[in-house]
């Protein structure tokens, strides 16, 4: 199969689903609708480009791992888009490790979703756009994984954004989907802003350095992310030559992309309503892939972050921040997605905060994990809301568990894993909280991510046990599950179980050539893991967090299980009652917003367009006005006599002669 | 007797040609008629034509014919004109039936 072994080929990953998605577009726009064609065929086209993309990542994969040595080499292509003067813009391609895992990541969970998709989907009459706009996400994303340099991945950032805004209002005759789309696409519209802010800047005091680098790296484009470690030193000289902190300033505009797209606080607050999108769009891009976007983009631009530590110190504290926060919002959630929304927003906070501590692979190892377990939660609480006609309010759920075999074992190892019960999330986060406990700076962080790590599998196990287990308090006829839906829950639980324990910590052996999860890096310089797996398992560290995530499943046992009456106790009590106020109105971030919108902003806009009207359009109205009446008035000399005309000009001729005759005196 | 009646020079010629140049810049200014103006029009020319000779005469006396050559050329032309002249005037009366240059205003705004 040299076809798919060829590394160089990797490109057409994502081509495939382009040309589904262009297939898809163009035989609705010649056959009209949908039922000339049979719908399955989008469908099949879309699965099937996912499918050979997944096969191309595993051999990906496999030449990642029979890559001799421990150094893992990179292969880039450019291809030439456009030039002026020294400026050049390229798009390629760029495999290394990280994209080889995001490539894996992407496709093994896309193809998964596009499945259950199937069965989801099924009876909605946009069944053949629905699989149109999956393969415009997926081009959009593999295409964003494979980017070689800031303008092209800033190219794939907006793709995905649009297939996001597409996807969430997705059912846009209901207001609040057509509300949640127009909602995210705003926040990431500020985000972004800040973002292309960020690549200029960057481009404005590297710019005379990359003719010389790119003279001797012929294989790479201009703002390429292999050529930052080199780099990032010498643009920081440059940028040092202005202003000090003008380099960090850039570190942070380009930390605003992830900030929008990542979910991080203050521009989180699309993520939660983006849930107003089909489900599978909420496990395939709300949950596993879209918004791990931003960890990823850290990921290629780390050098820079590395060399501003205040940068730093920014994005642990946000990621701290967002994760503690979401964390506490997802306490007091009734809507079961909503709930899981939180959750996610909670564990990008983990990620963007082991970013900023310098645990760069640990976050990734996150992502990766992340990726799988809540994809597989969001698709559960789907399956959930389809057995329940519709339902997503936990209230009116409880005791699903014999109904929904299937849904109930896979949503447990889902908790399992995010609780960090020894299943896949465990690992992960026992990583990041290590290398935030052994860096003596950053033990703000380690605290309130191990009281948030409590929090996450109280969380959980509050929806679990609120969804499958006690008495069924809902009207709806509860279905049973679809076959197309729970073969992929079944299939993701395999490595949201065993993908953590099958990469943490190995060294050597299948997986020990992903670098990735074997070290931690901390500013560039890596440090190597203390423990092995059971070691990891029993460190203090280790066994703090299973204690911790323990107290979480057993208090929310104790409050939904033994004594469902406990939490309105609690509910009442004073101190705790502000608090639950608080966290149920999550924080008042969206009145904030509000009252921003209304107060300030919207006074701001009738004043701009009360300048527009009157000062601008003043100016511009006037300068026509008076042309036109100075025109009225002159147009009288015109009258059409030739004698007058004859006189004007005599007069004139003989005043100009005067004249002259007076001058040269 | 003053000099300039008893000697005749060229400021006199120049003199006779600007009354002449003005008369007929009067009347084209003045008259209502289109013939009249067109007659006028050929009065001027004649005081232009004057000059010309004169300042030959006075001015280039050693250079042979020039100007009378110039003033012989302008009358040919001047019956050309006159002819087109007429030509203009008698389409002008077709289509507006009048002479009164008052009437003749179609390029008016």
């Amino acid at each position: 199969m040299p076809w798919f072994s060829d590394i160089n080929n990797i490109w057409i990953v994502a081509i495939y689903p382009l040309v589904a998605f262009m297939l898809i577009v163009l035989s609705r726009a010649l056959f009209g609708k949908d039922d000339k064609i049979p719908k399955w065929t989008a469908s099949a086209l879309t699965i099937t480009a996912t499918a050979i993309g997944l096969v191309h990542a595993l051999f990906a994969l496999n030449w990642l791992v029979s890559q001799p040595g421990d150094a893992v080499k990179a292969v880039e292509h450019n291809y030439h888009w456009l030039s002026a003067g020294g400026f050049n813009l390229s798009i390629g391609y760029l495999v290394d490790s990280m994209s080889v895992m995001m490539l894996f990541v992407v496709t093994f969970i896309s193809l998964l979703i596009q499945i259950y998709t199937h069965g989801y989907m099924k009876h909605d009459p946009g069944y053949a756009k629905f699989f149109g706009y999956l393969a415009l996400f997926n081009f959009s994303m593999l295409g964003l994984v494979l980017s070689t340099n800031l303008f092209q991945i800033y190219i794939f950032w907006e793709l995905v954004g649009v297939s996001s805004y597409l996807l969430i209002g997705f059912w846009f005759t209901k207001p609040s989907a057509a509300a949640a789309c127009v909602k995210a696409f705003l926040m990431n519209r500020v985000g972004d802003f800040g973002f292309l802010f960020g690549i200029l800047g960057l481009l404005y005091f590297s710019f005379p350095l990359w003719g010389s680098y790119l003279g001797l790296h012929p294989d790479m484009a201009m703002l390429s992310f292999r050529a930052l470690p080199d780099l990032a030193g010498a643009i920081m000289d440059n940028a040092n030559a202005v202003q000090p902190w003008f380099f960090t300033a850039i570190a942070l505009l380009l930390f605003m992309g992830p900030m929008a797209k990542s979910a991080q606080l203050p521009l989180h607050t699309w993520l939660p309503d983006a849930m107003e999108g089909p489900t599978p769009i909420s496990a395939l891009i709300h949950a596993a892939t879209m918004v791990a976007a931003g960890v990823y983009l850290i990921g290629r631009v780390y050098p820079i972050f590395t060399h501003s530590e205040s940068a730093m110190i920014v994005v642990a504290a946000i990621g701290t921040l967002t994760a503690v926060v979401a964390a506490t919002i997802a306490l007091t959630q009734y809507d079961i997605k909503k709930a899981l929304a939180y959750s996610t927003m909670s564990q990008l906070g983990f990620m963007v905060a082991a970013m900023g501590i310098g645990a760069f692979t640990a976050g990734l190892f996150h992502l990766f994990t992340h990726a799988f377990f809540k994809a597989m939660l969001f698709l559960c609480s789907g399956s959930v809301i389809h057995a329940c006609e519709d339902e997503q309010d936990m209230r009116k759920m409880g005791g699903l568990k014999d109904k929904l075999p299937i849904t109930h074992l896979t949503y447990l190892v889902g908790c399992l894993a995010i609780a960090g019960l020894l299943f896949s999330g465990f690992w992960s986060k026992d990583m990041i909280l290590d290398a935030a406990k052994h860096n003596p700076n950053f033990q703000f962080v380690y605290w309130n991510l191990a009281i948030t790590a409590g929090l996450t599998s109280f969380y959980m196990f509050r929806t679990y046990f609120m969804t499958f287990h006690g008495k069924y308090r809902g009207q709806a006829h509860v279905h049973n599950e679809d076959k197309w839906m729970v073969g992929p829950l079944a299939v993701l639980a395999i490595p949201s179980a065993l993908i953590g324990v099958a990469l943490a910590g190995l060294k050597g052996g299948l997986f020990g050539k992903i670098p990735a999860f074997g070290e931690y890096i901390y500013y560039l310089h890596p440090l190597e893991r203390e423990h092995d797996l059971v070691g990891a398992l029993l460190s203090p560290i280790g066994s703090t967090s299973l204690l911790i995530g323990s107290i979480g499943l057993v208090v929310a046992y104790l409050f939904y299980v033994v004594a469902p009456f406990v939490p309105d106790i609690i509910k009442s009590m004073p101190i705790a009652s502000s608090a639950f106020n608080l966290f149920s109105n999550k924080w008042y971030f969206d009145d904030i917003y509000k009252a921003f919108v209304d107060r300030v902003y919207l006074a701001f806009a009738r004043g701009s367009a009360e300048f527009d009207r009157g000062g601008i359009d003043g100016v511009v109205n006037g300068t026509g006005r008076a042309v036109m009446g100075s025109g009225f008035a002159l147009r009288e000399l015109q009258s059409g006599k030739v004698q007058t005309y004859i006189a004007i000009m005599f007069f004139s001729v003989v005043t100009l002669t005067l004249l002259l005759f007076y001058w040269l005196m | 007797m003053p000099d300039f009646i008893t000697h005749v020079g060229l400021t006199h010629y120049v003199v006779l040609a600007a009354i002449l140049f003005v008369i007929g810049l009067t009347g084209v200014l003045t008259s209502r008629n289109v013939v009249r103006v067109l007659l006028a029009v050929e009065l001027m020319l004649s005081a232009v034509t004057i000059n010309l000779v004169a300042f030959n005469n006075y001015l280039h006396t050693g250079n042979g014919l020039l100007g009378q050559i110039f003033a012989i050329f302008v009358l040919t032309v001047s019956a050309a004109e006159a002819s087109v002249g007429l030509a203009i005037v008698i389409a002008l009366y077709r289509a507006r039936a009048t002479a009164d240059m008052e009437d003749y205003t179609l390029l008016k705004w």
